[in-house]
């Protein structure tokens, strides 16, 4: 057995590629993000029975398969047109919500607080959850480890396990909810709300009374003036689990409502040649390249688009905490990519709180949890709003439910061309006359860590990180630069 | 002493499935062993390795430099970057090391077996050939290793 030493760049054959090319003055011309593609995933399903979906799909991604089984759920409410009984929509979305906030949680500590809160100009070594714990104290990550202990459990409680749940059926779920676990839902619940306090004060103590972080927030380097997308209830109020998908145009102005159904009339995929990645964009508004205003029809989805898709929350913290940051970043929409940081931590408030609500639904604990289904299927199409972004599942099956086409529009793939100039602009902005700075690699990570883009598919093995190449070629073609995580 | 067998990949994405492949080959051959799988990575491990006294991890790895179903056996120093910045979860040394600094009881020995894999990107239930293969070999190897 040989023993080795894994250098960080060893996997990144096909994984996390930005390439950067500059113009005859050394600046920067074109600059494109290249992640690798998942392929076979519609093949593999074909042919199998549809209500296999909802647990085959939470196997695409380790970190939101939850996510995935509510919308493939959903999904088959629709392929054999049945609705949930009103117990089993509640236990859904409350088992929806519980994932929420633990996602949404967990981001912000681990994955893309320690900018903040270490600093972004803090030592590479330090900028991690282990320095988050030396800034924020020992109480603070005792507390994320408490919260996130709880929320899983909900999940374990209602999916029968904290990550790939099980419980989703056609018209409903597997099993309904017992008194006592009502109980430990609410207790949970209410944790939920009061560490959600805690890390919205933390960010308020960190970041909002820190000019320096206020104006990397409010900068130019990370602003696009984009469409946004989010599902939205009956009173354009921010729903995870149900409702309409809205869309706002870079004014504000609603510029689209449809169902799930309808998402072929509005929703379009470009192709590059130089990426597997499909871009999603408005197909009203039309593709005219990786450009942002109201003449472009790409838009955004995830934490801040939700935010400014919608005209509020709809429970009374999150609702406070919404207007505090419109407040503070001058009106909506808000167009500063940083600011997902903050619109994440309203959404986990939001999503606890509505837990707490749920919790405490007299009709949780109703045994009827389940319509069966009678109708012959042929097409569906399910929607949630995943931690990062609007995510839809379309199957089509013949008169057995054996599916015959799928097609899901995941997340990422609706902020890719966002996600793109997002590293492009930085790229621009740091790069000067063929200068390439030593800290442009964090920089361009902030860029899409912001986006919280879910490439996890390509962690999955050893060592448990998507490398990261950045490679600068001059106006010849030729490599200049080649900076890695340890470049 | 408790110790726990921790098979991470994902097995619907051909030889990432590996190092869940080996440790059910683990549990057929030794009942009692305490196995968990999991498609999770980085701080979501800490949920199952707190508590356990010894910790083996069997997963894929894709260093393009060895023969697909080649065994290498890592300490959790090897796996730390210098750099930890990353798009999306953080890596085992890291998790496991933050799990430390906040006060959960960590495995006293980890032992991380890494496979070399030649295909991660297909979706399909089975490893390639080559990899599937060497699935019992490794699996003993892993047994006597460890002494199982």
């Amino acid at each position: 057995m040989r023993k080795i030493t894994i250098d960080p760049i060893t996997r990144l054959e096909g994984h996390g590629k930005i390439e950067i090319f500059l113009n005859d003055e050394g600046n920067c011309e074109r600059a494109y993000l290249q992640i690798p593609e998942l392929r076979g995933f519609e093949k593999f399903c074909e042919g199998r029975p549809a209500e296999e979906m909802p647990r085959i799909t939470t196997m695409i991604c380790g970190v939101c398969p939850t996510a995935h089984h509510m919308a493939s759920t959903k999904a088959l409410d629709d392929l054999w047109k049945v609705e949930p009984t009103p117990a089993a929509k509640k236990i859904r979305e409350l088992m929806y919500n519980a994932f929420q906030a633990e996602d949404h949680i967990l981001h912000f500590f681990f994955l893309g607080g320690p900018d903040f809160v270490v600093g972004p100009r803090a030592p590479a070594g330090e900028r991690n959850v282990l320095g988050v714990i030396a800034r924020a104290g020992m109480e603070a990550g005792g507390k994320v480890i408490e919260v996130r202990k709880r929320l899983r459990n909900v999940l374990r409680l209602i999916g029968g396990k904290p990550v790939m749940p099980s419980c989703g059926l056609p018209g409903g779920v597997s099993k309904g909810i017992s008194e006592e676990e009502r109980q430990t839902i609410i207790e949970a619940a209410d944790y939920a709300v009061e560490f959600s306090r805690f890390a919205l004060g933390l960010f308020d103590a960190i970041v909002l009374r820190n000019k320096k972080y206020v104006d990397l927030v409010t900068g130019e380097v990370y602003k696009h003036r984009t469409y946004y997308m989010g599902l939205v209830d009956e009173n354009n109020r921010v729903n995870f689990y149900d409702g309409d998908i809205r869309v706002v145009d870079p004014k504000g102005k609603e510029f689209a409502r449809f169902k799930a159904r309808q998402y072929l009339d509005h929703i379009r995929e470009h192709v590059e040649p130089w990426t597997y990645v499909r871009f999603s964009y408005l197909k009203n508004v039309g593709w005219k390249g990786f450009v942002d205003g109201e003449g472009s029809g790409v838009f955004r989805v995830a934490p801040l688009a939700r935010l400014n898709a919608a005209e509020g929350m709809a429970t009374p913290l999150a609702q406070e905490a919404y207007e505090k940051m419109y407040e503070v970043l001058g009106g909506k929409p808000v167009h500063n990519t940083l600011a997902f940081h903050w619109a994440r931590l309203i959404e986990a408030l939001y999503a606890s709180e509505r837990l707490s609500e749920l919790a405490r639904d007299p009709e949780l604990t109703s045994p009827e949890v389940r319509n069966i289904p009678t109708q012959v299927p042929r097409e569906g199409v399910g929607v949630v709003e995943a931690p990062r972004g609007t995510l839809i599942h379309h199957y089509q099956t013949d008169e057995r439910g054996i599916l015959t086409g799928v097609n899901l529009v995941v997340a990422t793939q609706n902020n890719a061309a966002a996600i793109c100039m997002s590293v492009e602009k930085a790229a621009r902005s740091l790069i000067k006359k063929g200068k390439v700075p030593a800290g442009i690699l964090n920089m361009i990570e902030m860029a899409f860590r912001a986006y919280d883009p879910c490439h996890a598919c390509a962690t999955h093995s050893l060592p448990g990180r998507m490398p990261l190449e950045v490679n600068v070629y001059d106006a010849e073609k030729r490599l200049v630069k080649r900076l890695t995580r340890d470049g | 002493m408790s110790t726990l067998v921790l098979g991470l990949g994902n097995p619907i994405l051909t030889d990432d499935g590996v190092g869940i492949s080996i440790a059910r080959k683990l549990k057929e051959e030794k009942p009692e062993l305490e196995v968990v799988e999991t498609s999770e990575s980085g701080i979501a491990l800490l949920d199952y390795v707190a508590g356990c006294d010894k910790l083996i991890i069997i997963d894929a790895i894709k260093t393009g430099k060895g023969k697909p179903g080649e065994l290498y056996k890592l300490a959790p120093e090897d796996l730390k970057p210098a750099h930890t910045s990353t798009t999306h979860g953080i890596d085992i040394a890291t998790a496991l090391e933050a799990g430390e600094a906040l006060g959960c009881i960590m495995p006293r020995s980890v032992s991380i077996y890494a496979v070399e894999i030649r295909e991660d990107t297909t979706f399909r239930e089975h490893c390639t050939r080559e990899v599937e293969e060497r699935i019992p070999f490794i699996a003993r190897r892993i047994m006597e290793e460890e002494k199982l």
